[in-house]
Order: structure tokens, then C-alpha cells, then sequence
């Protein structure tokens, strides 16, 4: 069967203005459990690729900037 | 994609997950041979992986000496789960377990202790004390991985195992990975493998539907059941599943283990109590699944008579260790402990050796019934062994493949076995359209939770293997559009495995036991003549589903008759009635 | 394959990130050096606490927490004075977070000198190691002008056991802030009977916030103190059931028979906890006497209730 692109909101949120990605930092892409974010090189900055989050917040509590935050995933909220 | 690349390693222990019994096992076992190669293979990072990721806010059974003795110990897990145990192993956990305490302190976990500087145990158990909260308990991962850095163990992080390898005399031989980012391949020839893999946590749907809201973290799919499955090893129990009194949605525990101590109790929706020991058990979940049923629902978690203070403290643990992210669902809720009732609810079915009973055989020395393949942590069948069984029992693995390794040399591995395995695990890679990872997990898990989940039903378990049996066919058409879809693709194998066990285990045991776990509604009394055993599910050689009954080990620790009841006899009794 | 084992590499290119001109650069290049055990990664981040930027100190700090050896806890030490709150409270929570007993005496010259944030922080680390050279400094931060410094120091007395902190903690028994009234009772551990500190721990069951009273029942049972024997009783009629929980079970311990009748009424309480505890306390003073009012609860809706009522039955010869 064909595949469609769905779009999904996201329960994690970065703000590129504290975000150090384009220092090298990699810290809350590495610790994620479900490997679901990633670096957008153009920006510079973290984002959340993949709608597959626990809501665990090892992203958050280890981010040194503090630019990341975790929502509850709007299903449970 | 491309045909990724292959690499080869050897190893002398290949520990397969790198959450909590994991890291513990490839210490032991190079603090038991610092000549030995240990390497530490995990699907995600170590540094915040597994059931643990986030830390633990206490131990649930902590056997310290002048709180509770091994065979006390011995005795209340007989008891809460049966009497369907391996004594052997409980009494090797709980021989180790205050040594592990220490050993743990001397890393710098932190542990609660009082003014003194000695530890400050508290009561939850039904019958013992057990309980040592870790209030500062959020750096346990860091301990781990401080150590794992001292001792030069190799860990290879976003490599996701596949499959084991075997020799043709049924010894283990190592085991093959992926990268969840580049899809390159891993062939590791081990003298032994300890897996560590955790829960099987994505088996049923939580009732959000949202398919990584699950009790378990998400990563914990069943992969190590799946992998010990297809190499031959058995599984016991696995009727009985895991299932927990959960925050309603939020799905996190309800933590009676850390509100009850101070005074927080579980209610009905007339603020009443109906159970009167919230400790974690089959006996437990079934009459709070009746009290759901029974119109006195929904089941609450109360905390609103406790003074401000100690909903401060409360909080301060709930909040920071664990799952932190709870405190902002409440806030999303305007829920505060001090004025509002929590509401709970009933979690998704799994497999979880460390809240339940059910997992990879081991015996008291964590050998599975494939020489040379060892289990630790959920998923093996250590019952009710939480985070402390699995560094204890994650020790006891790591030092039997230190010895083990010493008696057998290095196989060589089956370039047939290991090219079957890349077809298999690239297939999804070589399709352009088919089914996606995520619609083919939610079916299998919606069907789970439709014909799997307690009460359980023949009628309804037989339809769920004809369903599994279709999606089976259908997994021929999955497709991944990039690595991390793969390991998608991939895990969602290893839950469709998982998902026909916990089918076939269920139906094979023709009785009701440990409560709501295994409570069936064809089969509704307890039988002991027949059914007072453990049951091994395995592969047969000719690649069925095969199940075999496994007579329980004589009792190291005796249990009487009248003890046996103490978990049957949960119900709060009106007080007229008690009379 | 990406083992550890390949570290060194690594080290010499963050060795350089370290050094760039861009302080962002160099705070990653901090936090990267957290990963590694070598000594040449503690010396890079014992290099970056004197960065001229705040937030590169600070991650140097929070690295730090991952090295080991008295160098780098004299370098943690000496910026618990930094002029930003960040890298002070990274330092203090790196000198926490580990216990290595060879470091005591670089905690113990902190500990009286420097802002009260430094005082503090000294004597919180310093409590695990149970270093008996700290009881000096700390008897006299029991004086602090600094409520969390008199607290810490009382926690680090605790720790110690000693009977020569007994006067001091005496004062802080009746100090004005209650979070270290509460750390004193739980401190006076080692108070035998008879000895002056036993009389703190009976007023302490007096104390205007319950958490103190509650810490001192709980020392008096840990200390069996038969001259505590009426407050306790006293104690059961306490207003907030968790003191008289506490109460009831030192008295159970102390074996008082006058306690009876309190310890009956606390059986009918509606907090089953409290009832439970009241009916093993019944079950250690092994009293006939008891008999009828635990008869009364061998009935008990709480299965936990029952089953504590039957073995003090059992114990009272019933």
C-alpha cells in the first residue's frame, strides 16, 4: 500500500535562542531512550524528529541551557 | 538503502542492555577477571537508559539485617505469588541484597538515612519491612555509568540486538546488532551473553491509545524475550502477566510504595478504602478491578487528610525521581495532592519479572536453559525483584559467565545463521511502499488489549492467535524508511512474539491463580493438583510454540497452609460483617 | 566501534575545543569531559574554574563531580565563593555527590570561613564522611549566625556519634528555627539514659512543629529512655496521629505497663496504621491486662491490624 505523511504535534519543545547544537552540543539527542530527537544543522538547533516520546525528561534535566522542554503528549494530557 | 556494512567483535561477556541489572553484570564481571573483554551493548545510550532512566525514589525490597531476614523475605514472595517461586532464587537475592546496598552506597547512590547516618527503612510490605527510600534517588544512571568509565567496560550505545547466536550443540555463541541510526550491522562472537533487556512494556495499549504512554519505558519492548525465545531458551510463567494500579492516562505508578509510608492510601470514589495493603500483587489488582466493575469507581489515590508538610515531601520525591514529568501532568489537571483525590487507574498488560513473576527461566545462579546464556532484571524470572533484583541478580550474572568463560573457548558463528538474520532484519529497508512499524504496533497491541487483557476469555484468546497469525503474514509488508524506523519495524517483530506467548502461555494453564494476572473466567478456581507448577514455554526444534509443566523446586524456606492465604484476604470487611 | 577504549583521541581534540575562543565552545567541551576517567580531562576542567565566562565555570564544576582526588575537590572548595550563584551551587552539588575520606581536611578548613553558602556546603559533604576531625568546626558552627549552616553542622554531629557534641546539640534543641530542632533530635542518638541530652529529647516531645516531636519519639525509641516515660504517655494524646504513632511505638519498646489504657485507646483510632502500631506496642509490654482490648480488634477490617493483634495476644499469654 502507498504511504501517506501524517503530521503530529509534538510534546518537546526547544527554543533555539538558548539552544547551544551549533557549539556541538549533542547532550539531550544523546540520552533520549527513544532516540526521537535530532540536530537540525540549517538552524543549528535540537528538535523532536519522531512522535515516539515517554515524557521521561532526561532531555530537559540534563539540556545545560535549559532550552528543552517536555509537554505531555497532548493524548494524555 | 544500501546493504550496510558488517562488523566483527569478539567478546568474553556480551551483556545485552545497559539499564540497570546490565551495567552491574559487566562490573562484576570484570571486577571478577579485569583480563576478561566485556562489552555492553545497548539499543539506546547507558547514560539514561532503561527502566531507571530517570532514577528510583526508594527500594521496595530491601533485606537489611534487624528489618527483615532472607527467609522472611523467602517466605512473604512464596506467598505473594502462590507459591509458584524457585526458592533457590529469591534466597540467593535476598542473601545478596544488603550487600548490594552497600556496595551501591559506596558508589555514592544515595540512600535515605536518619541523623545518624544509618539507613531509614520504612514499612510497605504487607508483612515486613523492606522499604528504604532514596529521596536523592535521581543519580543512580550516573553512579552506573561513573563506574562503568572506571573500570574500561566497552559500551557500544544505539546498537539494537537482534538475534543470539548458538552453536549447533545449543551453546551460546553471541549475538547480532544494528545501529538504530546507520543500520550497519554488528556481529559479536561471545563466550557468554547475560541479558538485561527489561520489560516486555509495549505488549498492551494504554488507555490513552498513545503507543510510548506505556508504565514501562517504551524502549523496554520485549526484545530480550523475543531474542531468548528464538535461541532456544525457556520462558516461565508468562501468564502471569504484569499489571499495576497506575495515575489514570499519566500511567505512571501511583507510588502507594512512597505515599504509604506516610499515611496515602488507595480509595474508592466515596473516599473510602477497600484494600487495605497497597503492596503490589495479583490479589491486589483483581479487587481493584472489581472495584472499578462495581460502580464504586473510579479508584483514587488519596493523600488530601495528610498535613501540608508531608505533601511537601511527598512531592519532592515523586516529582524529582523516576517519572518527573508527573507533577506537570497534575499541574496540567490543577490536581494538587492536597485537595484532590488522584485518579488511577488499571496499567496495560506486560511482562515484568521485577513488579510480577513471569520471564526467561533463570535459577539462583542466573543461568537460562541455554549454557552460557545468563538473565538479569524484568525479564528474567526472578519474581517481584524490582531495581535492587536486578543489580543483584545482574551481580550473580556477571560472576557465573566470568567463570563460565574460563570453561569454554570462543565459537565460531554460522555465516548461514548470521546472513538469514540480515535478510530478515533488512527486508522492511528494501520495500518502497507496505505497511508502516506504528500501524502494524497498534493493531497488535489493540488486539491485546481486546482479547488478551484479564478477564481472560478462551473464545477471545483464540481469536487473538488467528489475528497474530494474519498480522505474521502481514509483516512481510513492513516498511522503514530509515534506520530509526527499522528498529521500529524490528521491535514491533519482537512485541508480535511477546503478544503470541502471552497468548498460548495463557491458555495453557487451565486454572485462575495470582489474582487479576491470570484470572480466568472458563477456569475460575485455583488447582492445585494440577496446576502447582511452573510452565516453561519454548521453541521446539521444528520452530513451534511448545510448553512443558516444570515441578517447583522443594521449598528452602517453609511455608504452612494458613500462611498462604494472607494475600487472599485483601477486601476490607464492613465492620458489621467483621463481627 | 565507539568504546570507551578509544578515548584518548577524543581528549586531545577536546583539549583543544577547551582552549577556543568561542566560550560556548568551551563549555561543550567541559561538559564532554565528564565522559572521560583520564587525569588529563580533571585538569582541563580544574582549568576551566577560572574561566573568565560564568557558564564554562559552571560546567566545569558540574563535570568535576565525575573526577575524583583531592585536587579536584580543593579546586570544587575553593569556588564555592564564586561570584555566580551557578558555579557555587555546581561546586556544592559535585562535593555531595561523593564521599572520599582522604578530602576531610580540605572541607574542614572551608567549613569556617568564607559566605555561609560555603560553610553550608562544606559540612554537607563532609557529613558522609563521618570525619571525627570535623567536630571541632562543627560544634562551633552550632553558633552559625546561618540557619542552614547550624543544621548541616548538627547533621555532621549526628553522623560522628560522639558524646562530646552532646552539650552543644543541647543548645540547638531549643534553637529558634525548627528545621534545626528537628535535626537535633534526630542527632542525640547517642544519648544513653541518664545522660543530660535525654532531657532535651523530653522536651523536644513538647515542641510547637510535630515533626520535631515525632523525631524525638522516634530517638527515644531508638534510645530506650525509661525516664521518657510520661511524656510519652503525654505524647498519645498528641494531636497529629504520626507523633503518637512514634509514641506508641516507643513505649511498646520501653515496655511500659502504665501505658496501657493510652495504648487502648489508640487501638480504636480510625488511622490503622496507628492501630497497628498501638497493638504490637501492646505485644512487646506482653501485659495480660491487655487482653480484652486486643481481643477487640483480632477482628480488625485491616488484615495488617489483625494479624499484629493475634501475636500480641499470643505474647500477652492469651
Amino acid at each position: 500500500m502507498p504511504l501517506a505523511d501524517h503530521a503530529a504535534s509534538v510534546p518537546v519543545v526547544v527554543d533555539d535562542a538558548k539552544c547551544i547544537a551549533a557549539k556541538g552540543c549533542t547532550v539531550c539527542v544523546d540520552v533520549c531512550p527513544l532516540d526521537v530527537l535530532a540536530i537540525d544543522l540549517v538552524r543549528g538547533s535540537a528538535y523532536m524528529k519522531y512522535d515516539e516520546c515517554w515524557y521521561c525528561m532526561p532531555c530537559e534535566v540534563d539540556c545545560p541551557t535549559g532550552a528543552v522542554t517536555v509537554n505531555i503528549p497532548y493524548l494524555l494530557r | 538503502m544500501s546493504t550496510p556494512k558488517t562488523e566483527t567483535l569478539e567478546a568474553d561477556v556480551l551483556v545485552i542492555g545497559g539499564g540497570t541489572g546490565g551495567p552491574m553484570a559487566a562490573i562484576r564481571a570484570k571486577q571478577a577477571n579485569p583480563n576478561l573483554r566485556v562489552v555492553l551493548l545497548e539499543k539506546a545510550n547507558v547514560k539514561r537508559s532503561g527502566a531507571i532512566s530517570m532514577g528510583m525514589d526508594g527500594l521496595n525490597n530491601a533485606v537489611i539485617p534487624g528489618y527483615a531476614t532472607p527467609e522472611q523475605y523467602v517466605k512473604e514472595i512464596t506467598i505473594a505469588n502462590d507459591g509458584i517461586v524457585h526458592q533457590q532464587a529469591l534466597m540467593a537475592y535476598a542473601n545478596g541484597s544488603y550487600d548490594m546496598i552497600r556496595y551501591l552506597d559506596s558508589l555514592d547512590v544515595k540512600f535515605e538515612k536518619d541523623g545518624a547516618g544509618d539507613y531509614a527503612v520504612r514499612k510497605v510490605h504487607h508483612m515486613g519491612t523492606y522499604v528504604l527510600p532514596m529521596p536523592q534517588g535521581h543519580h543512580v544512571k550516573k553512579v552506573l555509568y561513573r563506574q562503568l568509565r572506571r573500570l574500561r567496560i566497552g559500551v557500544i550505545n544505539r546498537y539494537m540486538a537482534t538475534r543470539l547466536l548458538t552453536t549447533p550443540d545449543g551453546r551460546i555463541g553471541g549475538a547480532i546488532g544494528v545501529n538504530t541510526r546507520t543500520s550497519e550491522f554488528l556481529v559479536i562472537r561471545a563466550r557468554t551473553v547475560i541479558m538485561a533487556c527489561g520489560a516486555a512494556g509495549r505488549l498492551g495499549l494504554p488507555a490513552s491509545g498513545y503507543l510510548f504512554g506505556t508504565y514501562e519505558n517504551a524502549a523496554n519492548c520485549g526484545d530480550g524475550h523475543a531474542m531468548a525465545y528464538h535461541a532456544g531458551a525457556e520462558l516461565a510463567n508468562l501468564e502471569c502477566y504484569q499489571i499495576n494500579p497506575l495515575i489514570k492516562d499519566y500511567n505512571g505508578p501511583s507510588c502507594a510504595y512512597v505515599t504509604g509510608p506516610f499515611g496515602g492510601y488507595t480509595a474508592n470514589n466515596k473516599g473510602a478504602r477497600f484494600i487495605e495493603c497497597d503492596y503490589w500483587s495479583g490479589q491486589m489488582m483483581l479487587e481493584f478491578w472489581r472495584e472499578l466493575q462495581s460502580g464504586n469507581g473510579p479508584v483514587f489515590l488519596n493523600m488530601t487528610h495528610l498535613a501540608p508538610e508531608t505533601v511537601g515531601e511527598i512531592e519532592t520525591i515523586l516529582h524529582s525521581n523516576e517519572r518527573p514529568s508527573r507533577g506537570r501532568f497534575h499541574a496540567g489537571r490543577g490536581t494538587d495532592y492536597r485537595h484532590r483525590m488522584v485518579e488511577m487507574h488499571i496499567s496495560e498488560i506486560g511482562f515484568c519479572a521485577g513488579h510480577s513473576a513471569s520471564g526467561v527461566w533463570v535459577d539462583e545462579r542466573a543461568r537460562t536453559s541455554v549454557p552460557g546464556l545468563y538473565a538479569a532484571g524484568d525479564m528474567a524470572s526472578v519474581p517481584h525483584n524490582y531495581m535492587l533484583g536486578a543489580f543483584v541478580n545482574g551481580a550473580i550474572a556477571g560472576e557465573e559467565a566470568a567463570r563460565f568463560c574460563a570453561e569454554v573457548d570462543l565459537p565460531e558463528p554460522d555465516p548461514d545463521a548470521i546472513a538469514a538474520e540480515q535478510e530478515r532484519v533488512l527486508a522492511p529497508t528494501r520495500r518502497t511502499d507496505g505497511l508502516t512499524p506504528h500501524e502494524v504496533e497498534y493493531k497488535t497491541r489493540r488486539l491485546v488489549n481486546d482479547y488478551l487483557a484479564p478477564p481472560k476469555i478462551t473464545a477471545k484468546m483464540r481469536i487473538a492467535q488467528e489475528r497474530f497469525a494474519e498480522i505474521r503474514d502481514d509483516l512481510n509488508a513492513l516498511v522503514a524508511r530509515d534506520p530509526h524506523e527499522l528498529m521500529r519495524a524490528l521491535e514491533v517483530q519482537s512485541i508480535l512474539d511477546c503478544a503470541d506467548m502471552a497468548a498460548a502461555a495463557s491458555l495453557y494453564r487451565t486454572e485462575s491463580r495470582w489474582g487479576f494476572y491470570h484470572y480466568r473466567i472458563d477456569h475460575p478456581e485455583t488447582d492445585n493438583d494440577d496446576w502447582f507448577c511452573h510452565t516453561m514455554l519454548f521453541k521446539d526444534s521444528d520452530g513451534a510454540m511448545r510448553h512443558r509443566k516444570r515441578a517447583i523446586d522443594p521449598y528452602v524456606v517453609p511455608v504452612d497452609a494458613t500462611e498462604m492465604t494472607a494475600y487472599q484476604n485483601l477486601r476490607i470487611v464492613p465492620a458489621e460483617a467483621a463481627e | 566501534m565507539p568504546l570507551f577504549d578509544s578515548e584518548p583521541d577524543d581528549l586531545e581534540d577536546l583539549g583543544l575545543r577547551a582552549r577556543s575562543d568561542d566560550a560556548g565552545v568551551r563549555r561543550v567541551a567541559m561538559l564532554a569531559l565528564a565522559e572521560t576517567a583520564e587525569p588529563e580531562a580533571a585538569e582541563l576542567l580544574i582549568a576551566g574554574l577560572t574561566d573568565p565566562a560564568a557558564e564554562v565555570r559552571a560546567a566545569a564544576a558540574q563535570a568535576l563531580e565525575e573526577h575524583a582526588g583531592p585536587a579536584v575537590v580543593g579546586a570544587l572548595v575553593a569556588v564555592l565563593d564564586d561570584p555566580d550563584a551557578k558555579v557555587r551551587e555546581a561546586a556544592a552539588a559535585a562535593l555531595a555527590e561523593r564521599h572520599e575520606p582522604d578530602t576531610a581536611p580540605l572541607l574542614i578548613a572551608r567549613a569556617g570561613h568564607g559566605s555561609a553558602f560555603a560553610r553550608a556546603a562544606a559540612f554537607r559533604a563532609l557529613r558522609e564522611l563521618a570525619a571525627p576531625g570535623a567536630a571541632g568546626v562543627a560544634l562551633d558552627a552550632l553558633a552559625d549566625p546561618c540557619p542552614v549552616v547550624r543544621r548541616e553542622a548538627v547533621a555532621v554531629l549526628g553522623w560522628l556519634r560522639t558524646a562530646a557534641a552532646q552539650p552543644g546539640l543541647m543548645q540547638t534543641a531549643y534553637d529558634p528555627e525548627p528545621e534545626v530542632r528537628r535535626a537535633t533530635m534526630t542527632a542525640l542518638v547517642s544519648v544513653a539514659s541518664g545522660a543530660p541530652g535525654a532531657e532535651a529529647l523530653i522536651a523536644g516531645l513538647r515542641d510547637t512543629d510535630w515533626r520535631v516531636r515525632e523525631e524525638a519519639a522516634a530517638t527515644i525509641a531508638r534510645n530506650k529512655l525509661p525516664e521518657a516515660e510520661t511524656a510519652l504517655i503525654r505524647g498519645m494524646g498528641d494531636p497529629v496521629w504520626q507523633v503518637r504513632l512514634k509514641s506508641a511505638a516507643a513505649l511498646g519498646r520501653l515496655g511500659a505497663i502504665a501505658a496501657l489504657p493510652a495504648l487502648a485507646v489508640a487501638l480504636a483510632s480510625e488511622v490503622s496504621n496507628l492501630r497497628k502500631e498501638a497493638a504490637a506496642a501492646l505485644g512487646e509490654i506482653a501485659d495480660p491486662a491487655a487482653l480484652p482490648a486486643l481481643r477487640a480488634v483480632a477482628a480488625d477490617p485491616d488484615p495488617d491490624v489483625r494479624k499484629t493483634a493475634l501475636w500480641a495476644i499470643g505474647r500477652c499469654g492469651g
